[in-house]
C-alpha cells in the first residue's frame, strides 16, 4: 500500500508520486487534495490505481487524481488521463462502463417560496413521469432503426422530433452529439438493450432533485449564467443505461486478446484492455463509445422533457419555463488539444468521475458562456449540497478537469450495516427535504455518511484553481425512479 | 459452507462464490446477484434459457457468462436463480432458470476484469468478480 511517506508536497493542494515511484511509470501521479483529505484517500486503493494509470502508454504529463477520488475498478474513480493520439492508446476500461454519465441543470424563474406548496405534488408528478427503466413499466420500445438516429444525432435528434428547445442542445457539451459515432461500430446487443431505455434513470448513484440556490459567490457569474438567490433549479444525474454498458463490456472483451496477442501491450490491470489509438479497433471503439454518449444526451433530453411535462401538469397556468443551465460528461473520452513542452498535441482525455471544467474564451463554449466560462455541475452525496463552478484558464494544468461529486468513502455493504434507509429519509425529512423513493437499502447505500465532505472537496478544487465557486445548492425534494 | 460472500470495495459489489466444483461456483454467482438486483418476482411464470459458451479461458468464460446473464436479465427483465451446466475446460453449456420480474431494486452494469482471481485450494472452488453497479 501507498503511504504519506511516498508523495510529494507541491502546495497545500496538490500532491506527487514521482515517476521513480515504480519502473513502470511512464509519468509522475498527482492529486489534488490537502492534508485531511489526503488521509482519507489513502485508505483504499486510489492512489495505487493512479499509478497504475501512469503506465499507460502514450500519457503525458501526469495521471491526475482529483480530491473525489476513490477506488475504482482500473482508473480511480476521480481519475484523468491525457492520452497522445499519435503514439498512445484508447482504453473503454479506463471511461467505465456507464459512458457519459453525466448531469443537466434545469433553471426554473421561481423562488423557494412560489414552489413550497406545489413541493410535494411536483416530486409526486416528476417521479410518476420519470422511469428508472428497471422495470416493465410503461417505456415505449424503439425500433433499431430509431435507436440508430439516436446513437448518431443524440440529443438533437429528440430536439428536431419536438422533446426539447434549440437552447438545450446550445447549452450542452458537444452540442449533444460526438460527431464520430459510427452505428455499425454498436453491436445488435447494445442496441436491443438501448431500445427501451431513452428517457430512464436507472438506479444507484442516479437521481433527480429539486434544488434551490442557497448562496451565491461570484455575482457577475452568476448573473451570466441566469442564477439568483432562492432561485429553484432542476438536477439531472444518469447516463448511458444500459447501452452504454454494453458497448464498454463489448469493447474490453474484444481488446484484452488483441491488446495481449496482437498489440503486445501490457497494463498492470486488464480492466484497462487498450489498443493503440489509431488502430482501426481503436477508431472503432471510440466511434462506438460516441454513439453511447450520444445516447446518453438524448436520455437526459427525454428526461427534461418528462420533467417539462410533470412541472407543466402541477403547476398549470403558474408554469414557468425551465430552461438548460448546461449538460456535461463525467465519464468520457474526448479528443482535445494542448500546448505542451512548446508544441500542440491532441490527445484523447480520459475523464473518469471527472469533469470537464474549460476557461473563458474557449471555442467549444456556447457564445453566451464564451465570455465567463463554462459552467461546472456537481452534484453532492443525497440531501447535500450541490456546486455550480465555472472553468478558469489555471484549469488546464489539470487538463481542464475537476471533480464529480463528493467521491465515496465507505462502501455500500458497510453502508447498510451502519445505517438503515428509513434512518436516512427522516433525518432528510428533519431537514425540510422529501424523497421519492422505491428502495430503501438503495437510499442506505447512497446515505450521506458514505460520502466525503461536498464543501470540502469543492472548496480544494477552487483554491487549487482549477474551477471557481458560483453557487451552492441545497436539495427539496430528492427523487429516485419509479 | 457458503455460497458465496459480498467483499468490501468502495464503490462497486465484490463477490465471492464458493463450490464443490466450477459448476456450482458458476451457479452460486446467481445466487449472489438475486441478493443485490432484489427483484421484485412476477410468481406466475417459470422461465429456463438454454445457454453455451465458449471462451479462450476459464477467467473469459465466466466473464462471458456473467455478461450474458446481465444481458438476459436487461432485455428479458428476468432473474435466473440458478444454473444447471456442464463446464468442460472452457466451454460451457446447459440451462439457466429463473423467473419473470417486476422491477429490479438495483441494476448491476457490467462484470469487471479488476482483481478477477478463480483458484482450487483444498477441493474448494472460489472465483472473486467486482461488479460496476
Amino acid at each position: 500500500m501507498l503511504n504519506r511517506q511516498d508523495l510529494k508536497k507541491i502546495n497545500d493542494y496538490l500532491y506527487e508520486i514521482p515517476k521513480s515511484f515504480r519502473k513502470d511509470m511512464q509519468v509522475p501521479c498527482r492529486v489534488y487534495a490537502d492534508e485531511n483529505l489526503l488521509k482519507q484517500i489513502l485508505q483504499d486503493r486510489s492512489l495505487e490505481q493512479l499509478v497504475n494509470v501512469a503506465t499507460l502508454p502514450g500519457i503525458v504529463k501526469y495521471a491526475l487524481a482529483m480530491p473525489d477520488c476513490h477506488e475504482g475498478y482500473a482508473s480511480p474513480i476521480g481519475g484523468v488521463a491525457a492520452i497522445d493520439i499519435e503514439n498512445g492508446i484508447v482504453s473503454p476500461g479506463m471511461q467505465g462502463y456507464d459512458i457519459n454519465c453525466g448531469m443537466r441543470l434545469l433553471k426554473s424563474s421561481f423562488l423557494e417560496e412560489d414552489i413550497k406548496p406545489y413541493l410535494e405534488n411536483l416530486a409526486i408528478e416528476i417521479q410518476r413521469q420519470v422511469p428508472s427503466g428497471l422495470g416493465q413499466g410503461r417505456q415505449v420500445k424503439l425500433d433499431i432503426a430509431s435507436i440508430d438516429k439516436i446513437l448518431q444525432k443524440g440529443a438533437q435528434t429528440l430536439v428536431e422530433q419536438g422533446y426539447g428547445e434549440k437552447q438545450d442542445i446550445e447549452n450542452c457539451e458537444a452540442n449533444g452529439r460526438l460527431e464520430w459515432a459510427d452505428t455499425s461500430a454498436v453491436s445488435f446487443r447494445a442496441k436491443n438493450r438501448g431500445r427501451n431505455q431513452v428517457g430512464t434513470l436507472g438506479s444507484g448513484n442516479h437521481f433527480l432533485e429539486i434544488q434551490k440556490i442557497e448562496e451565491i459567490f461570484n455575482e457577475k457569474i452568476a448573473k451570466a449564467f441566469g442564477l439568483f438567490e432562492n432561485q429553484v433549479i432542476l438536477m439531472i444525474h444518469c447516463g448511458s443505461r444500459g447501452l452504454g454498458h454494453q458497448i464498454c463490456s463489448d469493447y474490453l472483451r474484444e481488446f484484452i486478446p488483441l491488446m495481449e496477442n496482437k498489440y503486445k501491450i501490457k497494463t498492470p490491470d486488464k480492466e484497462f484492455a487498450c489498443v493503440p489509438f489509431k488502430s482501426s479497433e481503436g477508431q472503432r471503439a471510440l466511434a462506438a463509445s460516441a454513439c453511447a454518449a450520444n445516447y446518453a444526451w438524448a436520455n437526459r433530453q427525454m428526461i427534461a422533457h418528462f420533467i417539462r411535462k410533470a412541472w407543466k401538469n402541477v403547476l398549470g397556468k403558474q408554469t414557468s419555463d425551465l430552461i438548460c443551465l448546461y449538460d456535461v460528461a463525467h465519464n468520457i473520452i474526448k479528443k482535445e488539444k494542448y500546448v505542451i513542452d512548446g508544441r500542440e498535441v491532441e490527445v484523447a482525455v480520459h475523464r473518469k468521475g471527472a469533469t470537464r471544467a474549460f476557461p473563458p474564451n474557449h471555442p467549444e463554449l456556447p457564445f453566451i458562456y464564451r465570455q465567463v466560462g463554462q459552467p461546472v455541475l456537481i452534484p453532492g452525496s443525497m440531501g447535500t449540497a450541490s456546486y455550480i463552478l465555472v472553468g478558469t484558464e489555471k484549469g488546464e494544468e489539470s487538463f481542464y478537469s475537476v471533480n464529480h461529486g463528493a467521491g465515496r468513502a465507505m462502501s455500500r455493504h458497510a453502508a447498510i450495516k451502519r445505517i438503515r434507509g428509513d434512518e436516512v429519509v427522516r433525518e432528510l425529512k428533519q431537514k425540510g427535504i422529501l424523497v421519492k423513493c422505491r428502495s430503501m437499502r438503495g437510499i442506505a447505500e447512497e446515505a450521506p455518511i458514505a460520502y466525503k465532505d461536498v464543501d470540502q472537496v469543492v472548496n480544494i478544487v477552487d483554491q487549487a484553481g482549477l474551477a471557481k465557486k458560483v453557487a451552492r445548492l441545497v436539495p427539496l425534494a430528492v427523487i429516485k425512479g419509479e | 459452507m457458503k455460497n458465496y460472500e459480498i467483499l468490501e470495495h468502495t464503490a462497486d459489489l465484490k463477490i465471492r462464490a464458493y463450490g464443490e466444483n466450477l459448476e456450482k461456483v458458476f451457479s452460486n454467482f446467481l445466487k449472489a446477484m438475486v441478493e443485490v438486483c432484489q427483484p421484485e418476482i412476477d410468481s406466475s411464470s417459470l422461465i429456463s434459457r438454454k445457454i453455451q459458451i465458449k471462451a479462450e479461458s476459464l477467467e473469459s468464460l465466466l466473464i462471458d457468462f456473467l455478461s450474458e446473464i446481465i444481458y438476459l436479465m436487461d432485455v428479458n427483465k428476468e432473474i435466473y436463480t440458478r444454473a444447471e451446466l456442464m463446464i468442460k475446460g472452457n466451454k460451457l453449456k446447459g440451462e439457466i432458470k429463473g423467473q419473470k420480474v417486476k422491477r429490479f431494486q438495483t441494476e448491476i452494469k457490467a462484470a469487471t476484469w479488476h482483481d478477477l482471481k478463480i483458484e482450487k485450494k483444498d477441493n474448494l472452488w472460489t472465483a472473486t468478480v467486482l461488479f460496476d453497479i
